[in-house]
Formats: structure tokens, C-alpha cells, sequence
């Protein structure tokens, strides 16, 4: 299995080449321009580095659902499903190499932006006041504290449904190329699919919500688990539609 | 060695392999024949265990075709299936990294006989040396069963004895290599046994030696005489 | 080479071979290529190829000796009776072509392959005086 997601790094090291040079082309810009003081061009390249960070979080994150479309539509499939393991071992692979690449992202720059934001602290103190006032709104929406528990349990839960996200996503993909093998715009019918599978999920899980006490330890854990089941529910669904209804 | 039993897969109603049972023997080169949709492509999926049947099973050795069986398997789609962004060495490391019976001497030399160079993108290639690619890669693996679906479409005229050859040397007493293909001419010389499949159903297996003999027609002849 | 499907390919092989033992190409006592080998030159079917000399040694056209390989026979008889073999079955085809065509006295025959043979001589000599001008 690990040979596998060693592959899927591979086939998506290009897009992580051009991702991390442009951030180390404007994090330079950033540390030039903090050094020299030039505030104005400073301000571009936050501005930089904050659009970067959106734009590879998106695409991180749809890159694997793009891959997995690739196997479907250009048969690489058979290159991946032929090796000596089984669907599931493979699926599992693909979601979790998914995981891999959006916290390795997640935390280069989120390791960047912590070491942006104590340089700007460190030459501009008014910034401070400023982080605590932060920490006040989030506790006044959240109803929560910054502390390492909540954090933790946030992480995990991000990552919870990131894995439901893409084991939905590759469901609703599976399902267009078994079903529907000769409809066109395979991944704009994908995509319906899978808004309305999120839609049954969010329903779903809103009914459980009503059934759960109200703080938010006792929620988050009836969500973490519900989540975790429906993807591993969706997980199971891919594999044995791949297997029956062979949508290679 | 490689028993069909029973085996049977449905699509919406139509059956693509309807209570197919035989037996695969090692030492020997079969012909999977029949027109398009009798169910050649699905009984070789099946086989590979890349797919499960409705009823029934194909078993290598007794074990079920599927995660233990794909390392003792071959089977090469009709379709292109390499990762675009490899070039062709990456291709070979790949299978290298998989499969523990790839054999990379016979890779190269095979890349070498079709002038092949390892730089080469796989995106770049035209659809004939994709075809021979994946021969290349195929025939490399000491497996214990071949299925090769349709290995001549797209395989030049003169590339075809080489492709032949490649089969030939491959074929030993402890494997057996199933060719299904369209075109009977290349493969009157080197199958030893046919096995017919009509709407799924096998319709007939025999020697092709015997058939000769005992009928004095060619493999094309009664092809034509079955399907007409 | 080229085979006729409708017949046995392991019999055409063996044709194939006795053909050049008469020719001399493959004279009494020469190793014959392994199996292995027969089936690549022959592109053919190794088990087809096995055929081939199993039936050979049955004819008593070949014998194998463990380890060694497989040899074509020393005996000179079944050579000569290759070529009687050979020559009878040429024999036939003429004589049964001629009779097609209405002829079926032995001495007409005869004295017609004897005017053939001088004129087709002839026509050789011709084509050779006309290379030396």
C-alpha cells in the first residue's frame, strides 16, 4: 500500500514543485521587503502568499479527485488496479495519500505564515493587540477556548471530513463511469452527484445533531463518528461497484 | 492450473459470460475467440481478477482470482493505460517496484528491438508504439498466466513476428498464455488450443492440430463456419 | 515459411525438413535445432514443434540422444526412400496432369518431356550466348 501512495506523490510532485517555488519566490519578496521597510510592496506580498495558499488548498485538495477521474476516463486505472492489492487497499492508498498532501500543505504554510506573522510582530508590536483581540471574537463565536484540546479536536475533525469529502467524491465519480459509461461531461455530472450526496450527508448529520446533547465535545464526537462511518461507507460502495460492475 | 467454473456476469440483463467453465492447462497457448461483445474482455477481467463474477469463479491453483492471483497475472487491456506523465523508464520502475517476476533484461532487450529510448515521454508516443510498449511490459513478467486481449491491434505488419516471437519464447511448462484477438491469421500458427465463446456461452474447445486433421479446415474456416 | 491452414502444421513442417534432407541442406547424422529453437525459426507453436520431432522419430526420420538433442537418421535408405518417396509423387502429379489433357500413352509421354527438355536446353544456351554479346 505504500508503494502506491509512493506513486501517487509521484504523479503529483509537479504540481508541488510549482507550488512551493512560487511561495519561496514570495516568501523572499516578503523578508525583502520587511527588512527594507517597504510597506507598500510588503502588502503585495501578503497579499501573495495569502491568494497561494488559497489557490493550493483548492487545488491540493482536488487534485487526487482529479487523478482518480483520470483512471476512470483514461484507463490509467488498470495500471493501478492490477497490482497485487485489493480495491480496497488501493482506494484507501489514493484517500489517504489525499490526506498526506493537504496537511503537508496545511503545514508548510502553516509554518510559514506562523513565522511571517512573528517577524511582522517582532517589527511591528501594535500587531499584538491585535492577535488578542482575534482570540476574543473566535471564543465570542465558538463559545470555546483556544486551547491545545479544542485545536486538536478541530484538526481531527478537519481531517474526518476531509476524508468523507474525497471518499464522496470518488464515489460519485465511480458511480458516473459505472452507470452512466456513455454520458458526456462525465465530471460535470460527477460533480451533481456528489453536491447531493453531500446534501443527504448534511441532512443526515443534522438529525443526529438534534438527538445530541448540546456542548461541544459530546457534538463533535457524534459528527466525528457519523462522518467516519459515511466514509467508510462510501469507501466500501466504490470498491465493490469497481469490482461488480467493472467501471473500467 | 486456471479453472473457469460456472462463470457468469451480467449486464443490465444481457449476458456477457453466461456458465463459462474450462480449464486452463500450463504449457500451452490458447485462442479466445468470438466477435465483439461475446465476452472475451469481461471473462479475462474476471480471470485477472479485476472484476467479480455474478455466480461462479476462476481459480488459479485453487485460490479465487483476485488480490493473491494479480502477482501471478498478466493481463494487458486493449486499451492505453500508462500514466501520461511517465516517460518510459519510469514505466519500467514501476512495474519493478510491483511485481517481484518482472524481468528488466527482457525489458530492455525488447526496448531495444523496437528502438525504443527510455527519455521517451509516454504522452509522446504514437498509438502503434504504445501498442508495442505494452507488450514490452506485459511479456517482461514471469507470470503464470498471460491474458492478452487483442496484443496485435495497432502492431505494424513487420513488428508482428517480433511480437510473436516475444510470445513464443515466453510460453513454458508452468504457464500459459490466453490470447484473445481479431486477427486469426497471426494467430493460426501459435495457438495450440481455440476456445469458441458465443453470447457468452463456450461453444467449442478443441486442439487446432486435431481440428485440422480430423476436418482439414483452418482456424479462420471454422471460425466462419461457427459464426456465420 | 508460409503454411496452408487447412492442414496439419506439424506435418507441413516435417515436409518441410524432408525436403532439405533430400536437397543435402540437411545431410545424415546433423543436429537438429532444440524444440525450443524449431518453434521460433518455424514461428510456430512449441508444442506444434514437439509434434514435429515426435512423429519424426516415429517415422524413424530423426532419433534423440538424452541430453544431446535430436539427429537426423544416418541411414541412407530412408534418405533413398525420401527421394523415391519424392519422385513418385512428382511421377504422379505429371502423369496425371498429362492424362487431364488426353495423353496417356507412356511413349508419347516420353518423347513430349524429351522435346521439352531440348527446347527449354536450347533456350538456356540461347539466353546465355545473348548475355556473352
Amino acid at each position: 500500500m505504500l508503494t502506491i501512495m509512493k506513486y501517487e506523490i509521484i504523479r503529483q510532485k509537479f504540481s508541488k514543485w510549482i507550488m512551493f517555488g512560487l511561495l519561496a519566490v514570495l516568501e523572499a519578496v516578503f523578508l525583502i521587503t520587511l527588512a527594507l521597510e517597504k510597506s507598500d510592496a510588503m502588502g503585495y506580498a501578503i497579499l501573495g502568499l495569502a491568494t497561494l495558499a488559497m489557490f493550493s488548498f483548492l487545488y491540493v485538495s482536488l487534485e487526487s479527485i482529479i487523478n482518480y477521474n483520470q483512471d476512470l476516463s483514461r484507463k490509467s486505472g488498470y495500471m493501478v488496479f492490477m497490482t497485487p492489492y485489493s480495491v480496497f487497499e488501493i482506494l484507501g492508498a489514493k484517500i489517504l495519500n489525499s490526506i498526506v498532501m493537504i496537511v503537508m500543505t496545511a503545514v508548510v504554510f502553516g509554518v510559514t505564515a506562523f513565522l511571517d506573522i512573528t517577524l511582522l510582530l517582532i517589527k511591528n508590536h501594535s500587531l499584538e493587540s491585535l492577535m488578542i483581540y482575534i482570540n476574543d471574537i473566535i471564543k465570542q463565536f465558538t463559545d470555546l477556548d483556544v486551547t491545545p484540546a479544542s485545536i486538536i479536536s478541530v484538526l481531527v475533525l478537519a481531517v474526518i471530513f476531509w476524508i468523507s469529502t474525497v471518499a464522496i467524491a470518488f464515489l460519485a465519480l465511480t458511480l458516473t463511469y459505472t452507470f452512466l459509461q456513455t454520458a458526456p461531461a462525465k465530471v460535470f455530472i460527477s460533480f451533481l452527484i456528489f453536491i447531493g450526496l453531500n446534501v443527504l450527508h448534511s441532512m443526515a448529520n443534522n438529525e443526529i445533531m438534534k438527538v445530541l446533547p448540546k456542548d461541544y465535545f459530546s457534538r463533535a464526537i457524534g459528527t466525528g463518528i457519523f462522518t467516519a462511518a459515511i466514509a467508510a461507507l462510501c469507501v466500501w460502495l466504490n470498491g465493490w461497484m469497481l469490482t461488480r460492475k467493472m467501471a473500467l | 492450473m486456471l479453472e473457469s467454473n460456472h462463470v457468469t456476469k451480467k449486464y443490465r440483463r444481457k449476458a456477457a459470460n453466461d456458465d463459462l467453465t474450462f480449464s486452463i492447462e500450463p504449457g500451452h497457448i490458447y485462442g479466445l475467440l468470438g466477435p465483439n461483445g461475446s465476452g472475451k474482455s469481461t471473462w479475462m477481467k474476471i480471470a485477472s481478477g479485476l472484476i467479480v463474477p455474478d455466480r461462479g469463479e476462476v481459480t488459479l491453483d485453487g485460490v479465487r482470482a483476485g488480490r493473491q492471483t494479480k502477482a501471478h497475472t498478466v493481463y494487458m487491456a486493449t486499451e492505453d493505460y500508462f500514466f501520461n506523465y511517465m516517460k518510459i523508464r519510469d514505466v519500467r520502475r514501476y512495474y519493478e517496484d510491483f511485481f517481484d517476476d518482472f524481468e528488466t533484461p527482457m525489458f530492455l532487450k525488447q526496448l531495444e528491438e523496437m528502438e525504443f529510448d527510455e527519455d521517451t515521454k509516454v504522452a509522446s508516443l504514437s498509438s502503434g508504439m504504445m501498442a508495442k510498449l505494452k507488450i514490452a511490459v506485459t511479456m517482461s513478467r514471469r507470470a503464470r498466466v498471460y491474458l492478452l486481449d487483442e496484443p496485435f491491434n495497432g502492431i505494424d505488419l513487420l513488428a508482428r513476428d517480433t511480437v510473436v516471437k516475444t510470445i513464443l519464447e515466453r510460453m513454458s511448462d508452468d504457464s500459459a498464455i490466453i490470447i484473445s484477438s481479431h486477427l486469426i491469421e497471426e494467430l493460426e500458427k501459435i495457438v495450440d488450443t481455440c476456445i469458441f465463446l458465443k453470447d457468452g456461452r463456450l461453444i467449442l474447445m478443441g486442439e487446432i492440430e486435431e481440428i485440422r486433421q480430423q476436418q482439414g479446415c483452418s482456424l479462420i474456416e471454422l471460425y466462419k463456419k461457427l459464426y456465420a | 515459411m508460409e503454411f496452408d491452414n487447412h492442414k496439419p502444421i506439424y506435418m507441413q513442417v516435417i515436409e518441410d525438413i524432408t525436403r532439405k534432407m533430400v536437397t543435402g541442406e540437411l545431410p545424415p547424422g546433423e543436429k537438429l535445432p532444440s524444440v525450443r529453437d524449431l518453434a521460433l525459426a518455424y514461428a510456430i507453436n512449441p508444442n506444434t514443434a514437439s509434434r514435429v520431432y515426435r512423429e519424426m522419430e516415429q517415422m524413424e526420420l530423426s532419433f534423440t540422444r538424452r541430453g544431446l538433442g535430436t539427429f537426423i537418421t544416418e541411414d541412407r535408405e530412408v534418405y533413398d526412400e525420401i527421394r523415391a518417396k519424392m519422385v513418385r509423387e512428382c511421377l504422379s502429379t505429371f502423369v496425371r496432369g498429362m492424362h487431364t489433357l488426353g495423353y496417356t500413352d507412356t511413349d508419347e509421354m516420353a518423347a513430349l518431356l524429351r522435346d521439352y527438355k531440348e527446347k527449354t536446353e536450347a533456350g538456356a544456351d540461347s539466353d546465355t550466348s545473348k548475355e556473352e554479346e
